[in-house]
């Protein structure tokens, strides 16, 4: 219990330096969080409005690019910042006692923690709006998001390790993710492209994070694309996996 | 207490492969001050960076029961954008120690003024050098390593520097590397050369000194 409080501690003061040190020392450090999601969902509105289709699902486009982009940007940030976790602060390593996982928790509740605020104040404005209704199912959402979260940190903890041991990963996880971003059903309804597409484009964790945390918003939207098992076992692969490494690559890594 | 046992380290490969610790055990007393004399490159610092637990020994353990410093004026915590204040607050939350409390007490010593509040690569190296130290004595640690004593910064800042280490050595003990027999002896009742990856003990610390002495003029010829 008390090794612990004791690593707590360590991940805590870890957390509030990551804090400051992301942020830069711009003011509007901390805004960019919110300002990079929305901007995507800008994005998607303005080429939606300008090809001037039909909403893909239900009455609010909006609501609908907000509920794709802001899982999807979940899993995103967290894979990359604890996939930096271990390259990116050798010096802070070095000091005695602060391990790899201590910075690894500190960057993935420090990305968690900065998510919820934003989509807290995004849900806050929409209802303020009323450009959407409250979610029908918000346990849904949360727990949906909890798994995203999971998800983020389990292949960020393949990363942290691949990454600090072979330079090479950075870009080739960069490649491997890049059409993510598309293949996700973030800008498009997935039930509504050809079967053999679907059954080709299930085969992507995300997309299916991406359609559970949608049950959560609508109760008119059921999908054949999502089989939450199948996310479920990609969590524990991948968490299993990237502890395993990090265990077994343990003193490579900091003192490298 | 810290204890080394049959602890290895090496740096590089084939012909340039440096041996620092070649299955070396030792124990220091957590309450002695000990100098650890070697000529440069001798491996004295990284000796006491694994001693510290900021390097792992290839192989070997070593077992610590007390409050180990990192080494005097080390600044690998600080972060160049952030200041003073936020670095230091950094390292004390790290250690458990309380952030107000310490924070206070670098800022008096290193007596830096209003760069306290500015990020830390505005400083002059003799700026960083009096945060790092002040930062290395704030925390109350069992033992306290020193790597070579005359690399704090100014004249006066540096007899402030000694008087207040000495306070600390009142109540902690001291692992100082070094290569100068005379600053050793000033501070130590123990000394040990390295050499060669062992260890060297020696009755008393002016036996030690003599022989490190000798061994230089005999190397030097």
């Amino acid at each position: 219990m008390e090794a612990l409080a004791r690593r707590a501690q360590m991940s805590g003061a870890l957390l509030l330096r990551e804090a400051k040190t992301q942020s830069g020392r711009s003011r509007i450090g901390y805004l960019w969080a919110l300002i990079e999601p929305l901007s995507h969902v800008a994005v998607m509105c303005v080429v939606y409005w300008a090809i001037n289709r039909r909403a893909p699902v239900g009455p609010s486009v909006v609501l609908f690019f907000i509920t794709g982009v802001l899982p999807f940007f979940l899993f995103h940030k967290v894979a990359l910042q604890v996939g930096g976790a271990v390259r990116g602060s050798q010096k802070v390593l070095r000091m005695p006692f602060v391990s790899p996982l201590d910075m690894i928790v500190a960057r993935a509740v420090l990305a968690g923690l900065t998510w919820v605020v934003v989509i807290s104040i995004l849900v806050v404005l929409l209802l303020a709006m009323e450009v959407m209704e409250p979610p029908v199912s918000p346990e849904t959402a949360v727990l949906a998001a909890l798994l995203t979260f999971a998800l983020g940190l389990g292949v960020g903890l393949v990363n942290a390790t691949a990454m600090s041991l072979w330079s090479s990963w950075v870009h080739i996880y960069g490649v491997l993710t890049r059409p993510l971003y598309i293949f996700s059903g973030i800008f498009f309804s997935v039930d509504r492209i050809p079967s053999n597409l679907q059954y080709w484009l299930s085969w992507n964790p995300v997309l299916h994070a991406v359609q559970w945390f949608r049950t959560g918003f609508r109760s008119d939207y059921s999908t054949p694309v999502l089989d939450r098992t199948y996310l479920i076992s990609w969590v524990l692969a991948s968490l299993l996996l990237g502890l395993s490494m990090l265990r077994a690559a343990r003193p490579r890594l900091a003192y490298t | 207490m810290i204890e080394l046992r049959n602890v290895s380290k090496a740096y590089g490969h084939g012909s340039n492969r440096h041996v620092v610790c070649d299955a070396l055990s030792a124990v220091f007393d957590g309450s002695a001050a000990v100098g650890i004399l070697g000529a440069n490159g001798s491996g004295k610092s990284s000796l006491l960076r694994m001693i510290g637990g900021m390097e792992l020994p290839d192989r070997g353990q070593i077992i610590r029961s007390c409050r180990v410093s990192f080494p005097l004026g080390y600044s690998g915590g600080f972060h160049p954008t952030l200041s003073a204040r936020e670095n230091v607050q950094f390292i004390a939350r790290l250690y458990g120690a309380d952030p107000v409390e310490i924070t206070r007490f670098v800022r008096d010593f290193a007596e830096i003024g209003s760069h306290f509040d500015r990020p830390l690569l505005t400083y002059s190296n003799t700026m960083r050098a009096r945060v790092t130290f002040a930062m290395s004595i704030a925390i109350e640690f069992d033992v306290y390593l020193i790597d070579e004593v005359s690399s704090v910064g100014d004249v006066g800042f540096k007899r402030k520097c000694l008087a207040a280490l000495a306070e600390r050595r009142r109540h902690a003990g001291l692992i100082m590397a070094s290569q100068s027999a005379a600053n050793v002896r000033r501070f130590c009742d123990t000394v040990v050369i390295l050499d060669c990856g062992q260890l060297h003990a020696f009755h008393s610390a002016d036996e030690a000194a003599d022989a490190y002495q000798n061994r230089i003029a005999v190397t030097d010829a």
